[in-house]
């Protein structure tokens, strides 16, 4: 009579819902697989290798995010290449608002790590909560100048059991297994949809990140550090500079957005329609590639509003999504890009 | 329903019309007011010596197989001015497009109208049109799609451009058969005749009028859903004249090259950066198809107009042909000033969808500052990529990734067999032996058929031909995919090429049946296929296919089918029924007293199929095989080692291997595999006035000995049957029903379960609302109760303690009522919350109280351990 959140799924066989007895049985698994799923499905939120070379002594990122609706505890991980002994020192900052020049909250630290080993690698984890409205995550890193590389950052919810509140913003609906089990009890319509509606709903609700790129942030005016994109005077077409690349691949899956939110600034010029995420979707729909899923996120040194870009993969599982990043800047101008990060949702029928 | 009055000893009349024929025929002469389309009335039906007429659902194939009609019509003067051929005859001199309107101020154009009166009827194809004037040429204030014909598009040139006097077309015509109460005196009810009146059957002549003994002309008519066996017609075919690479411009695609120069204090030198920026497709219509070699000329030519502009040749700019073969020609650069240069950068932008080939810039003399060995330059596919990506050092210019450039497209020049008056845009291509997708355009009698990919898994991959392809037969059709079945289905069944069926008239003139959406139950397909096929990703089309080839694989995976049949709406339409044995609660209870004896045993036959114990699913992107199948096959070991193997066939029209589909179709097979063993066919005469109709759930309540119920080993028959077949004699009215029955473990529908929109308090309710679309289902939970009250249990979803929600008792009769539209309101007569109160917030749900306490209707439904099965 409770409310369990199995460590593993139970895969039932289809021979368990033909004709054997009318009992909980096989919905009862179902059920119990979709509180599994909340407890245990953490994709990640942020996954990111930062460009930027060695650390300086105080490096920041500045990174969005969209995490769950429920207000999560997130798992932190830190993979750093260590070349001296020295602790970092690493804070987390969160922010509701648009400008990442304003409106920062601290959400973890400063914490020191523990001392590192020279030329092995160090992990440093922690578990905060990020709550629904929080839109970006800046991250300070304070370590022996030129030692260091931060190699990898990943954000992940935190593996846990189902736990009040019970009534979840993202539309998860916990099973209790008091009515099931019951004598004699009803077995309902409403059972049997709130296993796939569970599914759907943190499915949808936790989003992945298929493809980043982060730099160090460097408020302007910025120096001309790190990768940026300059258009020297005298075009009038300015050009696209292809910045990075990678592949979405998501097996299994057959449908989704992508979402793409982008961190930039610009010296001057125009501060719209200067980066562009362009997907050569694989497979092809039913009208051959779709060279016009190009995005433009606006580009004013503000956090970009989501701007769902094209639904890819349609009918086949297994699809991969070329993923590339193009950039210009107006001629004169150079444009910098703080950070990007595309995150997938499932969508329609899965 | 008028069925009811025969309990009274009233009769009825039938009375049919024919589309396009202004002309109601009845057997009797009636009073009331012809229906809506047609102005006269004749007493000339005779209908008695027809076979029984009913429909009928194969649960195999999930195809509706409905009854023929057979009805003459006896001769009358009016009869015999529509049975004439045609004595006026011309020619449409252009085509008829049926999405353009003729209310009543349309004009037909035609090669000559002299034969023809000043005004009257016209008739084209199907089609009848009224015309109130006329010119040489033209016949004018036009009305078409008249007495119930339909608007068609009708295409000069072509046999279906023939404009008549009298019908020259008759097969094909629908007919539609109605029957209205008649009163022992013979009176009949209504001031239209179409007011009592309901819709019997419906379809389409196949053979007549045609003369039958002295005094009539017989006509004998399919029903509707027998066409969908009809294969649709291809769309194009010819044969490979030449295949080539071509590709689509486009005016907005533009080259640009850029030359900066720099001194060696890295400043810009004066008048660089030199630019040139052509459009070279700006004077061709958009999309046009060149050839690679032709693009390469445009492109050449344009950049030397442009370089003369800038007053010196100052770049050649060269192309090459395709791949592995870089030929270089010689070129030069000229500087307006070279002296001071140190180092440059050079960009070529190529924008858009340009596809080039490949080009190689050349540059020289050296010395200045760059590299006298040209490399080519490769532009991506999808262009707008700097291909060099800036640098500012001495010989520095890049290659681009090419990664996005999907290389060449074969583009097939095919000439066609007879002018297309349509093809569709995107399609499956044969080419002898091989299916591929692409897409069309045609210009007279040639074909373009380009973007050739190889099919799924393989469909990122350009096509090439295996062999030469010239001299090849092809065949050409639409192609559609989906993840929606009944999206496809509906396509399917309405498209028309004019987009004047309904809101599913979205394919092209031949790819599909042009029915009008009238006569399809769309919501049917939708409530009944949506839930029930997820996670497929169809594909359709295919030359030669019928719906029944496209679809019959899959519905009968899912248990339902497509059937002509009077539904709701008191008409004939096509719809979704579910055919599967099981089922939750029944519209009809059928009892002894409902079995007719009179001329015949009531129970016809009982038949008990042999069980089918090997499934095979064979999934081909087109249904004709033509791919390498990948088949599944699912099947009872011990059934087949005992009793053989009884096969069942289905093909699937999947887009290609999907195994995230496997549990899906294998539990689909697995369902059939267990059923089948203890299904029972059985056929009962019961009364005219059963209102039951193919896929309904009735309830079988009898003691008839023929009957033999194995669930509890006794005489007749008590459960649950879902009717597969009506047939009704015409004569007397009487029904012969077609069930099946589930012989073995009885498997109980889901108990039901409905949210609570609104209560008038949360812990001591008197009303409750919840969806309308459990109004029924209440109020017959009362009926069957006796009109006592009935528990339902409450508790909040999700929120713990599920099981101690409470209960609320339902009144009796008049407490169960509509609230607003979308509402079913719930009279309480006494409630006992316990746990938690009423909330909407917190999910608070209504279903049916534990087996101990429920009524006997409630116990129907599923219930842990109650004796029935998950199945």
């Amino acid at each position: 009579m409770a409310i369990t959140t199995p460590t593993k799924l139970v895969v039932s066989k289809a021979d368990e819902f033909n004709f054997t007895q009318m009992a909980a049985g096989p919905l009862q698994v179902s059920l119990a697989n979709s509180n599994h799923l909340y407890g245990h499905f953490c994709p990640n939120l942020l996954s990111f290798s930062p460009m930027g070379g060695l650390l300086a002594a105080s490096t920041t990122y500045v990174v969005p995010v969209v995490p769950s609706v429920d207000g999560l505890s997130y798992d932190f991980i830190y993979t750093v290449l260590a070349g001296a002994t020295d602790p970092l020192t690493i804070q987390v900052y969160k922010n509701t608002g648009a400008n990442p020049a304003s409106g920062w909250t601290s959400i973890y630290g400063p914490t020191a790590t523990a001392s590192m080993t020279v030329g092995h690698w160090f992990v440093h984890r922690h578990s905060t909560v990020i709550a629904a409205n929080v839109t970006m995550l800046k991250f300070v890193v304070v370590a022996r100048a030129g030692y260091d590389m931060l190699s990898h950052v990943a954000v992940q919810p935190t593996a846990t059991a189902v736990a009040p509140p019970l009534l979840k913003a993202s539309g998860f609906l916990p099973f209790d297994d008091s009515l099931i089990s019951s004598p004699r009890a009803p077995i309902n319509t409403e059972m049997v949809n709130r296993a796939k509606s569970n599914a759907l709903n943190v499915l949808r609700d936790r989003k992945q990140c298929i493809a980043s790129f982060v730099q160090p942030y460097v408020a302007a005016p910025f120096t001309t550090g790190g990768y940026a994109v300059s258009t020297p005077s005298g075009y009038t077409t300015t050009p696209w500079s292809l910045m990075g690349k990678a592949t979405g691949f998501l097996p299994g899956k057959q449908y989704g957005n992508i979402t793409v939110y982008c961190l930039s600034s610009v010296t001057g010029g125009a501060t719209a329609d200067q980066v562009v995420m362009d997907l050569t979707c694989q497979p092809l729909s039913s009208t051959g590639i779709d060279s016009t899923g190009l995005l433009k996120t606006d580009l004013s040194g503000n956090v970009v509003p989501s701007l769902t870009l094209v639904v890819w993969g349609t009918g086949v599982s297994n699809p991969e999504v070329p993923i590339e990043i193009r950039v210009r800047a107006t001629a004169g101008h150079t444009t910098y890009i703080h950070s990007l990060i595309a995150f997938w949702t499932p969508t329609g029928a899965v | 329903m008028i069925w009811d009055s025969l309990k009274y000893g009233w009769n009825v009349n039938y009375w049919l019309t024919i589309s396009g024929i202004d002309c109601v025929f009845s057997e009797a002469s009636v009073t009331g007011t012809p229906p809506d389309g047609f102005a006269s009335m004749l007493k000339s039906l005779v209908i008695d010596h027809s076979a029984e007429v009913g429909q009928s659902v194969d649960r195999d194939t999930g195809m509706g197989q409905g009854l023929p009609l057979t009805f003459s019509l006896l001769s009358a003067p009016a009869l015999a001015a529509i049975m004439q051929t045609p004595t006026m005859t011309t020619v449409l001199t252009q085509n008829c497009v049926a999405g353009t309107p003729y209310t009543g101020t349309g004009t037909l154009h035609v090669q000559d109208t002299s034969a023809f009166p000043s005004s009257g009827t016209l008739y084209v194809g199907l089609e009848t049109f009224t015309y109130t004037g006329k010119t040489s040429i033209t016949f004018t204030g036009c009305s078409n799609a008249l007495h119930g014909s339909l608007a068609s598009s009708h295409f000069y040139g072509t046999a279906g451009g023939t404009v008549t006097n009298r019908p020259r077309v008759w097969r094909g015509r629908e007919v539609r058969l109605y029957a209205a109460p008649v009163s022992p005196d013979g009176t009949t009810t209504g001031s239209a005749l179409a007011d009592e009146s309901q819709e019997v059957w419906r379809g389409f002549i196949d053979q007549g009028p045609y003369r039958d003994g002295s005094d009539r002309f017989t006509v004998e008519a399919l029903s509707m859903d027998r066409v969908l066996a009809n294969p649709l017609p291809c769309g194009a075919t010819g044969v490979v004249q030449k295949y080539s690479s071509r590709q689509p411009v486009h005016q907005d695609q533009y080259l640009q090259v850029v030359i900066e120069a720099y001194n060696s204090s890295n400043a810009a030198i004066s008048g660089y950066p030199l630019q040139v920026i052509i459009t070279p497709f700006d004077n061709i219509p958009d999309g046009t198809l060149m050839e690679i070699a032709d693009i390469i000329a445009t492109i050449q030519a344009r950049w030397d107009a442009a370089l003369v502009d800038l007053g010196a040749p100052a770049i050649k700019l060269m192309f090459n042909t395709h791949v592995g073969d870089y030929t270089y020609n010689t070129g030069y650069f000229l500087y307006p000033s070279n002296a001071a240069i140190d180092h440059s950068v050079f960009t070529v932008v190529v924008n858009g969808k340009l596809k080039v080939d490949h080009h190689a810039m050349w540059w020289g003399p050296s010395g200045l500052g760059f590299d006298v060995n040209p490399k080519p330059i490769i532009p991506t596919w999808n262009g707008g990529a700097n291909p060099l990506g800036g640098g500012a050092t001495s010989n520095e210019y890049g290659q681009w990734d090419p990664s996005g450039d999907t290389g060449e497209s074969m583009t097939l020049v095919v000439e066609l067999d007879s002018p297309a008056d349509a093809i569709p845009p995107y399609g499956l291509l044969t080419v002898g032996d091989e299916t591929i997708s692409g897409k069309a355009t045609v210009v007279g009698n040639l074909a373009y058929f380009y973007d050739l990919r190889y099919l799924s898994p393989k469909q990122n991959i350009a096509w090439t031909p295996k062999d030469n392809a010239i001299g090849k037969t092809v065949e050409y059709t639409f192609s559609e995919t989906s993840d929606y079945a009944y999206d496809l289905m509906c396509r399917s069944l309405e498209s028309s090429g004019a987009g004047t069926r309904g809101d599913y008239d979205y394919w092209g003139y031949g790819d599909g049946y042009a029915i009008d959406q009238s006569a399809i139950d769309v919501a049917s397909f939708v409530s009944g296929l949506a839930s029930a096929i997820v996670g497929l990703n169809l594909r359709v089309g295919g030359s030669g296919l019928s719906f029944q080839d496209m679809f019959s694989g899959l519905l009968a995976l899912v248990q339902r089918g497509v059937v002509a049949r009077p539904d709701s709406s008191g008409r004939v339409r096509l719809g979704i029924v579910s055919t599967d044995v099981n089922g939750s609660w029944y519209k009809t209870k059928i009892t002894d007293e409902h079995l007719l004896s009179f001329n015949s045993e009531p129970v016809v036959s009982v038949r008990k199929r042999d069980p089918v114990t090997q499934i095979k699913v064979s999934f081909t992107t087109d249904a004709k095989g033509k791919d390498s199948p990948t088949v599944y096959t699912v099947q009872e070991t011990s059934g087949v080692l005992e009793s053989g193997g009884q096969t069942l066939d289905l093909a699937l029209a999947l887009n290609g291997p999907q195994p995230s589909a496997d549990w899906t179709i294998q539990g689909w097979c697995a369902t059939i595999l267990a059923q089948s063993h203890a299904v029972q066919t059985i056929e009962v005469r019961v009364v005219p006035w059963l209102d039951v109709n193919v896929g309904d759930m009735c309830r079988l309540e009898t003691t008839h000995p023929t009957l033999w119920n194995w669930a509890t080993a006794s005489e007749g028959f008590t459960g649950q049957a879902r009717c597969i077949g009506t047939r009704r004699d015409l004569m007397g009215g009487a029904l012969t029903l077609t069930l099946v029955v589930q012989g073995g473990p009885v498997v109980s529908g889901l108990s039901p379960a409905a949210r609570i929109n609104w209560y008038d308090s949360s812990s001591a309710p008197t009303l409750v609302d919840i969806d309308h679309k459990f109004l029924s289902y209440m109020q017959q939970s009362i009926s069957e109760n006796a009109g006592a009250a009935v528990r339902l249990m409450h508790y909040q979803v999700g929120m713990g303690n599920e099981a101690y929600g409470g209960y609320l008792i339902v009144s009796a009769a008049n407490s169960v009522t509509v609230s607003g539209v979308d509402w079913c309101r719930l009279t309480i007569a006494s409630s006992s919350i316990a746990g938690a109160s009423l909330s909407t917030s917190l999910n608070s749900t209504l279903t049916l109280p534990a087996g101990a306490v429920a009524t006997g209707w409630q116990n129907m439904f599923a219930h842990a351990g109650d004796g029935t099965f998950w199945g």
